[in-house]
């Protein structure tokens, strides 16, 4: 199979092209923000010797723009990386660096649920060759689906990790502790996803808990 | 040393304008070319050490615009600036002869690392012109 499916397919690729496109734009708008305020700062110091009047808080606001553009090149970084994930349907992805990303792209869900991400490895090195475009959707799905299990909020834990000397993926919230058996497949709030998942190859289990839902997605040989 | 002779190649003005400004404050004097085209009418009329060139440039791309200075004048350092968190232009460059690259927007002391890097790499004793 080549996607998902063919159309969702090309509508992917276009919206990463036309979003790459914009990333592009805006860090060229952040460049001259920097700039520009960097050049104000250069003047300032410049005219230490003469009087400024409110010197000390136009030198603090500028502080504030340059964090801030530094915030905006993070996240316009972190949206071009996506959007180019969508370029192939098979390239090489680095579980650590995979889970890190999945967590930033969700931290605004996550701080509106009170909800703390945490991704971690617990095996280095591991690398998968799979879409990371579907591997993306199918992980934030399932991230969403486990922080909607947290009603109180709290901290949800996002692991690489190893099985039967195959790496996983593990969500689930920190300290859990499963009631019942694990079931195979994903949960039926989840079934939307169920195509991806047998696109990818992929085997899924997942488990409720008191303290919410774990689930773990077993990727096969690297 | 002699003074490093700087070209900066960006389409966007005011940005390449600015950097131009904050260089000259640091005592780096550049010359602005706002697009591929102007830059290598620049190179044919003056001797540059080091050239800091945008790899998306409407009309004639950068990577065209390094291959023609690599081709003409070996004596050049380029370092390429990408807008792109995709590399892979930006190593297609450096495969090109570039001499390293930098993702936008750079941290200007970063930039200036990089220029002295290029600038004492830079064999003044290399041709400028092939």
């Amino acid at each position: 199979m080549e996607g998902v499916n063919r159309q969702g397919d090309r509508e992917a690729r276009f919206m990463g092209r036309i979003t790459a496109g914009m990333t592009h734009e805006i860090r060229n708008v952040l460049a001259i923000m920097r700039e520009s305020a960097g050049l104000m700062e250069d003047m300032m110091k410049l005219s230490e010797s003469s009087p400024f009047p409110h010197k000390e808080r136009f030198s603090r606001a500028l502080g504030v723009i340059q964090q801030q553009v530094d915030r905006a090149v993070e996240l316009v970084g972190r949206l071009n990386r996506f959007a180019h994930s969508m370029d192939e349907s098979r390239a090489t992805v680095e579980l650590g660096e995979f889970l890190e990303e999945a967590s930033a792209l969700l931290a605004r869900q996550a701080r509106n649920r009170k909800v703390e991400l945490r991704p971690t490895v617990q095996v280095e090195g591991m690398r998968l060759r799979t879409d990371p475009f579907a591997l993306g959707m199918l992980v934030c799905g399932c991230v969403e689906h486990c922080m909607e299990g947290l009603s109180q909020g709290g901290v949800l834990e996002l692991a690489v990790v190893e099985e039967g000397g195959n790496p996983a993926l593990r969500i689930q919230p920190h300290c859990f502790e499963g009631k019942g058996d694990k079931k195979g497949g994903l949960p039926p709030e989840l079934s939307y996803l169920s195509d991806i998942v047998a696109y990818l190859g992929l085997e899924v289990q997942h488990q409720h808990g008191e303290a919410g839902r774990s689930l773990c997605l077993f990727l096969g040989k690297t | 040393m002699e003074q490093c002779r700087l070209l900066l190649v960006d389409d966007e003005g005011e940005f390449v304008t600015t950097l131009a400004e904050r260089l000259a404050l640091r005592g780096i004097q550049a010359k602005v070319a706002l697009s591929g085209e102007e830059a290598l009418k620049l190179l044919e009329s003056e001797a540059f050490h080091v050239v800091v060139l945008d790899v998306l440039l409407p009309g004639l791309g950068g990577l065209e615009v390094l291959r023609r200075i690599r081709g003409s004048y070996p004596g050049v350092e380029v370092i390429l600036l990408t807008g792109r968190g995709s590399d892979k232009e930006a190593r297609e460059g450096v495969a090109l002869g570039a001499f390293d690259y930098l993702v936008k927007p750079v941290q200007l002391e970063e930039l200036i690392r990089k220029i002295r890097e290029a600038s004492a790499c830079n064999a003044l004793e290399k041709p400028w012109k092939a």
